[in-house]
């Protein structure tokens, strides 16, 4: 954990009233987007990515004093991320299904700045269209496939994490994070095929 | 069973995938975080007190509406007790009062005897059979006195 990081969390745990949200208002600044897009891939829609990271920063902020320095702090983090995404997921599933906000084209304004830019990066408007009918299709695979499996997606290849962290964070074996990585794959190219229409070599 | 080898995504999927992250949180995020941090004010400890005195108020509150309710369970008890005594003293003293010795036999056997329909016949009137059926049972049949 960088000195600095570490630094802030040992403020919050000794801090109280206006000290502790000032110093959790550091933490929660350096963590929010990291948590939100957790949140957004694995639920897929803006309304549950709210609400599962809403969860999570309520969450921390309540529990940050029985961090004990034992693994990462941010492997704390997304793990309840994770398990937050994930419940807000299957509630989701069990309750009626409304009407969901779900970024499609909406912007910055409502967290949708790195497909915009990947979109932007192509001067060639066919490519830009091929671009964003991938995205919206892996994102609709993530949104649908295991969350478990969708999760492990994120946290790899969105997050950029290690085995080793990805182990740290789910609290598993390295042999268990990698079969569920591998399983994890095999359902988002199961679920592209499925739906076909996509440009990416999913075989 | 054996885990099936590992397959790595195609690298247009995973490139697709990576370029999925870093989204911006929303501001609603903000708001509602800290919206829900206010919440957890630290309440101050004369709440506690406030609380305790509330829960002795309610707690003995409570005892002494179950004392009323076993109050009136037990005279409820003890009511049903002496009604059903009552009924049994009333009516065995009704069905005693036949079998009794106050009443005498003889004074039931004239009581029972009067609702017997007696009937007095001479014996020439009854028939040779008949008058042997009587003459068996103990009756005279002789000397024109009547059954």
């Amino acid at each position: 954990m960088p000195s600095s990081e570490e630094q802030l969390v040992k403020d919050c745990q000794a801090a109280r009233g206006v000290d502790f949200e000032a110093a959790f208002g550091r933490l929660y600044a350096l963590y929010k987007d990291r948590v939100y897009t957790i949140c957004f891939r694995v639920t897929g829609n803006q309304d549950d990515a709210l609400d599962a990271a809403q969860e999570t920063m309520v969450t921390l902020a309540r529990r940050i004093s029985d961090f004990q320095f034992r693994s990462r702090f941010s492997s704390w983090v997304y793990r309840i991320s994770v398990n937050a995404a994930i419940d807000t997921r299957r509630r989701r599933l069990d309750a009626p299904r409304g009407k969901v906000r779900t970024h499609v084209g909406s912007g910055k304004e409502e967290g949708w700045m790195a497909d915009s830019t990947a979109e932007g990066r192509d001067s060639d408007p066919v490519v830009s269209a091929q671009r964003t009918e991938s995205m919206q299709a892996v994102r609709d695979a993530l949104a649908n496939i295991n969350p478990k499996f969708a999760s492990l997606l994120v946290l790899r290849y969105l997050q950029d994490l290690s085995y080793e962290q990805i182990a740290e964070t789910l609290d598993c074996s390295l042999g268990t994070v990698k079969s569920r990585l591998n399983r994890a794959h095999t359902a988002l190219r199961e679920h592209l095929s499925q739906r076909g229409g996509t440009s990416h070599s999913i075989s | 069973m054996n885990e099936p080898s590992y397959q790595p995504l195609p690298t247009d999927l995973e490139q697709t995938l990576r370029g999925m992250g870093g989204l911006e949180a929303p501001q609603e995020l903000d708001d509602r975080v800290a919206l829900s941090l206010t919440a957890v004010e630290p309440a101050p400890e004369e709440l506690w007190t406030r609380v305790q005195s509330v829960l002795a108020e309610e707690a003995s509150a409570d005892v002494s509406s179950t004392t009323r309710i076993l109050s009136f369970r037990r005279f409820a008890a003890a009511a049903a007790v002496m009604v059903v005594l009552g009924a049994g003293l009333w009516m065995g003293g009704v069905f005693s009062g036949a079998s009794q010795g106050s009443v005498s036999l003889e004074t039931l056997r004239d009581q029972y005897g009067a609702r017997v329909l007696v009937l007095r016949v001479e014996p020439s009137q009854l028939s040779a059979t008949a008058q042997g059926l009587a003459g068996s049972l103990g009756a005279p049949v002789s000397g024109g006195k009547s059954l």
